[in-house]
């Protein structure tokens, strides 16, 4: 049997992490080849490599070799990619909503009307026969719609259609990347798509199928690699699928040291989600509840995609989260975010650059931000209340004591926070978060990104503040074994619902199966 | 930061004022009157370009919506004239009145800004184009009894220049004015811009300055951090607006007159290209930048007038200074957008 | 979310217009002769004003670049001195070619201001409009000695502010001869308006018109599939000041007069108002909003500064009155179009 791919010894790092460590993979001819995978387990970087992402050339590119059909190529950018044949379908939708859906599928490829093409670029374009070709891409898919009514008028679920199908029409297609096509799909939707992959496959198409579904991927793949950790742990023939070892695979068995002493959890609730709704990017989910205990560490984790960000990200307006949410017996409004940080909650989010600091300002302005609510003394002449002017002495300092105690490696407190390597960058957010002491604090993938031993540094951090001031913290991260060493309690999210809340059983497989929304009974 | 920012802009303007300076003096116009002159020229165009830091600050862009602003001073004058307040009452009520006006001004206008987001430029631009027929009609309209300030003949709508005379024209530049030799230094009128200045300076060092000035690096961090960022905007907003109209009765004080109806229309654009000329970028304008850049930026034009009077072609200094204003505000939107293509990299 | 109808701006215009008529108290042939010379005179410039909308670029205001190649190709025709028709067809491909050459740099300089190019053209027209300046006020009868000395002013210096060019406003008289209104008239002007308005309609249905469309929407899915996204964009700029220029000869011979240092200020202006008050939007705009545009905005044009005279016995605020609605359509739109934008 001929490969089309053939992957060697593929490494990839972002600044210090391997985000990918000498993966081998090849694909067959009219092979469907899944790929599965937790969070950060390299599979994105894996097909980005592949379809020539300017986010990995800007991050220095990768090392290792790419054979297509035998040739030794070198994948420069998605241009390059596109014309070795590699199409690929994102889970965002990539797609013009204000054209039809037969000017999306022929996108720079138009058909032109042959009398007119001596005009070059003003050539008259074929929309009879575009339409046609339309068509005829959609029905490979499976779907039958009117190529003329425009994207931004159809579901997103057609959309993921019409995305597939502009890929399909392109005659030199060889592989086909599908990351996550099926999650925005309901069950009937889904079935469509998948037979006709089968068929697409069948005509000799390669097609690379990412999914965290293990039921769709059991169903149409031929073979399945499992990533983790940035390497290919193990990998399975269709004879040899084992829904429950794969689930296994992908999360991983390490026994974690239990850092921290369990509290009881007979506490009162501090914050309570009553059956909130959140939308974000396409979707809308209905129906989410939790409650949170006054002092205790909560972890929420989920697979990529699964919503374990809603509550922070809802609450403090980063989504749009409508509902009851209850605080302290009071009720707040999410997005109030003047009321609900006077309230005393406050959110460390995961992406640190864009939300959580001002890179181009000094260390001490980002840990004293706005925090001079509960610290009266940064300011020189408090009764002015905004209009005073900032104490400097006091504040340096307090920055300088932080820096010293948080151990952040800097210059001095002059320096950027743009200089600073991402391990001692979260350190200076949860310098502020210390600084501003919430009741109630939400951190989102605290330890992403950082090396080995300022993780621990992080992690003990946390821990620290929650038991010297009582903070309730609430993290939500796709590091499991980190969060089963200091949570007292772990929620796992399966698309975008509170699937299970796990007490004490951390090390039970049920956690591990959970994140792929199955349970010990279903199995 | 601390050092001054030398681009092609700036080095032309220096150039252009070197050759201009030593033109001078072959045609014989000797040096202390342009200097006495130069600061004049200086704080009457100095404050309407200070009006527009706070907005910069803010991220809202650099206000092309002059002209608005404008229009709250002018209404203002034209009230205390109507009610003939003389001398320093009536330049201080000019203020008072000028600066509620431009709060009801400047808090439609930033309405209308934080509704868009981003565009701020475009919009206010023509905001204030806009907003320059409305005052028309109002100006033409409007019930003033003030024979000095009406049409002299039928006696309807007021004239487009309203002489200050007797009014409190020149009030400023005359208020302890030092004599040094032939050099005179209206100490009055440049304490009076430094006033603003410091006050200006004061405020970006408070609390709400230093948290405003954060909103255009990370806007959503700041609003993560509990800032109302469309109450910061719109304070700043309306703050430049005050600004601009106190600018412009600074101004009229030393131009003598009131220009009304289309006089503030270019405005804008001559303010905007001296901020940048004195450093200024997109978010980020200090008070030594309108210092600096005002003076740079008038001085320049000050000089060329007797030197394109000398070579016969009088309208030379009016085009270059149009091609200058505007080269270099295409100068900072380009470099601008070059800069932005760097930090995706 | 509330969806913006097309047919709101144009509606409000035509309840306007005909209040404005009624205002006026002028007869209908007035009107229409009024609005068969304005037809002539600015149809063009609402076409050339399309491209750019389609690239994503909003509106153009650096036609008026496109105006003052017309204009200086025109200053040359009467400074070498061709006889009329042959002088015609001279300035309109001097004018295209200068058009090429300037709406190459227009398109290099606003590739560079991406975001920003409504703002950055509105700046390079004000920055051409300068230069202009200089060499005709300037550098004409100093540097540049002309061939035909009436052209300067009586001091030897500067091409004089006005130019008769009578001999070309009688250029199409005698051909199709029509009566519109109060006017006499010729039908070719309108016919190659309406050629014009066909052929930028079979653009928008080209190859190049398909990839503007598609830069328009979304530039960095444009750059992912393939379409050369400067390149683009710099081919609806030079399309949209050849038109300009077409336009702003159009305008000259159908008014007889070269008005050498204002015939091209605020077209910009008033083009983009009429565009948007025919139903455009910064990101779609079409032949339809141009002529449906052209009609209304130019009755309201007509009758204000009459009803102003009528209802407050001063011309002036009927002036003021347009004004206010040129700008403010260009607001209202800036308002509708930016806000769906963030939503």
């Amino acid at each position: 049997m001929e490969y089309v791919l053939k992957v060697k010894r593929l490494s990839k790092n972002f600044n210090e992490v391997k985000a990918l460590d000498r993966v081998d993979f090849d694909l067959k001819k009219g092979e469907i080849h899944g790929i599965i995978g937790a969070n950060g387990s390299g599979k994105s970087t894996f097909v980005n490599i592949l379809f020539g992402s300017k986010y990995i050339r800007d991050t220095g590119g990768y090392e290792g070799e790419i054979f297509i059909e035998n040739k030794k190529l070198d994948i420069k950018n998605t241009h390059h990619a596109m014309k070795y044949g590699i199409g690929m379908v994102h889970q965002e939708l990539a797609l013009l909503g204000e054209l039809d859906i037969s000017s999306n599928i022929k996108i720079n490829r138009e058909n032109i009307i042959d009398k007119t093409k001596l005009l070059g670029d003003f050539a008259l374009v074929d929309r009879e026969k575009n339409e046609t070709d339309a068509k005829k891409a959609l029905s490979k898919v499976g779907v039958d719609i009117n190529p003329r009514i425009k994207v931004k008028d159809i579901s997103t679920n057609l959309k993921q259609f019409v995305e597939i199908a502009r890929e399909i029409d392109n005659d030199k297609l060889k592989i086909l990347i599908l990351d996550e096509p099926t999650s925005s799909l309901n069950i009937e939707e889904t079935k469509i798509l998948l037979s006709n992959l089968k068929e697409l496959a069948n005509t000799g198409i390669s097609i690379i199928f990412i999914s965290h579904r293990l039921e769709e991927i059991v169903d149409i793949c031929h073979r399945v690699t499992i990533f983790r950790d940035g390497r290919v742990v193990s990998r399975y023939d269709k004879e040899d699928f084992d829904i429950n070892k794969m689930a296994m695979d992908m999360i991983g068995k390490e026994i974690v040291q239990v850092s921290k002493k369990r509290k009881n959890n007979d506490k009162e609730n501090i914050l309570s989600f009553k059956n909130v709704e959140v939308s974000y990017g396409y979707g809308h989910y209905k129906n989410i509840s939790l409650d949170i205990k006054k002092g205790e560490i909560l972890g929420i984790t989920g697979l990529a995609g699964h919503g374990q960000e809603i509550f922070g990200y809802g609450l403090m307006g980063l989504y749009d989260m409508k509902g009851e949410v209850i605080f302290k017996e009071e009720k707040i409004i999410p997005g109030d975010m003047e009321r609900i940080i006077q309230e005393g909650i406050y959110l460390l989010p995961d992406e640190r650059k864009e939300l959580g600091l001002f890179l181009n300002r000094s260390v001490w302005k980002n840990l004293v931000f706005e925090s001079y609510d509960g610290q009266n003394r940064f300011l020189k002449y408090p009764a002015l209340g905004k209009l005073s002017p900032l104490n400097h002495k006091a504040i340096r300092k307090y920055s300088n004591k932080m820096v010293e105690k948080l151990n952040i490696k800097v210059k001095d407190i002059d320096q950027k926070v743009m200089d600073l390597s991402g391990g001692n960058q979260q350190k200076v957010c949860i310098g502020r978060a210390i600084t501003i002491d919430p009741e109630v604090l939400f951190v989102g993938e605290p330890t992403r990104g950082i090396d080995l031993y300022s993780k621990e540094i992080i992690l003990d951090l946390l821990l620290e503040l929650n038991e010297e001031r009582n903070t309730t913290i609430i993290i939500f991260s796709g590091e499991i074994s980190e969060l089963k060493r200091v949570c007292d309690r772990i929620v796992v999210m399966y698309r975008n619902q509170v699937f299970k809340i796990f007490d004490d059983d951390f090390e039970s497989e049920e956690l591990s199966l959970a994140l792929s929304g199955r349970s010990l009974e279903r199995v | 930061m601390k050092r001054l920012r030398l681009e092609a802009p700036q080095l032309i303007m220096i150039s252009y004022l070197v050759i201009l300076a030593v033109s001078l003096k072959y045609i014989g116009i000797p040096y202390m009157d342009m200097i006495n002159d130069s600061l004049i020229k200086w704080v009457m165009n100095g404050v309407l370009v200070l009006s527009l830091v706070p907005m910069i600050n803010v991220g809202a862009g650099r206000n092309f919506g002059l002209p608005i602003g404008i229009s709250a001073g002018l209404l203002g004058m034209c009230i205390v004239l109507e009610f003939r307040l003389e001398g320093w009452l009536g330049f201080g009520v000019s203020i008072l009145i000028g600066s509620i006006i431009a709060i009801l001004f400047g808090y439609i206008y930033s309405i209308v800004l934080n509704r868009l987001k981003g565009n701020e430029e475009i919009v206010g631009t023509f905001a204030g184009f806009s907003f320059i027929p409305i005052m028309n009609l109002f100006w033409s309209l409007a019930p003033f009894k003030n024979r000095q300030m009406l049409y002299p003949v039928g006696g309807q709508g007021l004239r487009p220049k309203i002489n200050l005379d007797g009014y409190f024209g020149g009030i400023l530049d005359n208020f302890l004015k030092i004599n040094i030799g032939s050099l005179t230094i209206p100490l009055g009128l440049i304490m009076f811009f430094f006033i603003l200045c410091f006050m200006v300076y004061l405020f970006q060092r408070t609390r709400m300055g230093i948290a405003m000035a954060c909103i255009p690096e990370n806007e959503a961090f700041a609003k993560l951090s509990g800032i109302n960022i469309d109450r910061y905007r719109r304070i700043a907003i309306i703050f430049s607006n005050i600004l601009a109209a106190i600018g412009i009765i600074v101004y009229s004080q030393s131009y003598g007159f009131i220009h009304l109806y289309d006089g503030p229309f270019m405005m804008a654009f001559p303010a905007v290209s001296a901020i940048l000329i004195g450093g200024a970028t997109k978010n980020k304008a200090t008070v030594f930048n309108v210092m600096l850049g005002t003076y740079l930026y008038q001085t320049t034009f000050l000089l060329s007038v007797p030197v394109a009077n000398a070579l016969l072609i009088p309208e030379m200094s009016e085009i270059i200074r149009m091609i200058m204003t505007n080269g270099i505000i295409l100068y900072a939107f380009l470099y601008e957008g070059v800069r932005k293509r760097n930090e995706k990299v | 979310m509330k969806r913006y109808n097309e047919y709101y701006v144009p509606i409000f215009f035509l309840i306007l217009s005909i209040l404005g008529i009624v205002a006026a108290r002028v007869g209908f042939n007035f009107i229409l002769a009024e609005l068969y010379a304005r037809f002539v005179r600015n149809g063009i410039f609402l076409l050339a004003l399309i491209f750019p909308i389609m690239a994503g670029m909003g509106i153009n205001f650096s036609i008026t670049i496109g105006a003052i190649a017309a204009q200086i190709s025109m200053l040359i025709v009467m400074d070498i001195g061709f006889v009329p028709s042959l002088g015609f067809i001279i300035a309109i491909l001097l004018s295209v070619t200068l058009s090429i050459i300037f709406g190459n740099i227009i398109g290099n300089l606003l590739n560079r201001a991406k975001g920003k190019e409504m703002i950055a053209s509105m700046v390079i027209g004000f920055l051409g409009t300068s230069l202009y300046q200089i060499v005709f006020m300037v550098a004409y009868g100093t540097v540049i000695k002309p061939f035909n000395k009436d052209i300067l002013l009586t001091r030897g210096i500067g091409v004089k502010s006005m130019l008769d060019i009578g001999e070309y406003k009688d250029l199409f008289s005698n051909l199709l001869p029509i009566r519109i209104g109060d006017a006499e008239g010729s039908l070719v002007p309108i016919i190659i308006i309406i050629i014009v308005g066909i052929i930028v309609h079979l653009i928008t249905k080209s190859k190049i018109g398909y990839r503007m469309n598609s830069v328009g929407e979304n530039m960095y899915l444009a750059e992912k599939v393939g379409i050369h996204v400067d390149n683009t964009r710099k081919i609806a700029i030079i399309m949209s000041t050849i038109l300009a220029s077409l336009a702003q000869i159009m305008f000259i011979q159908n008014l007889g007069i070269l008005n050498v240092y204002t015939g091209h200020l605020n077209l910009d202006i008033f083009a983009s108002a009429a565009l948007l008050a025919g139903g455009a939007t910064f990101k779609k705009a079409n032949i339809k909003n141009a002529f449906i545009g052209i009609f209304l905005f130019h009755t309201l044009f007509i009758v204000s500064p009459l009803a102003g005279q009528n209802i407050f016995k001063n011309p002036a605020l009927g002036e003021y009155f347009r004004s206010c609605i040129a700008y403010g359509t260009i607001v209202f739109a800036l308002m509708i179009n930016l806000k769906i934008k963030t939503e």
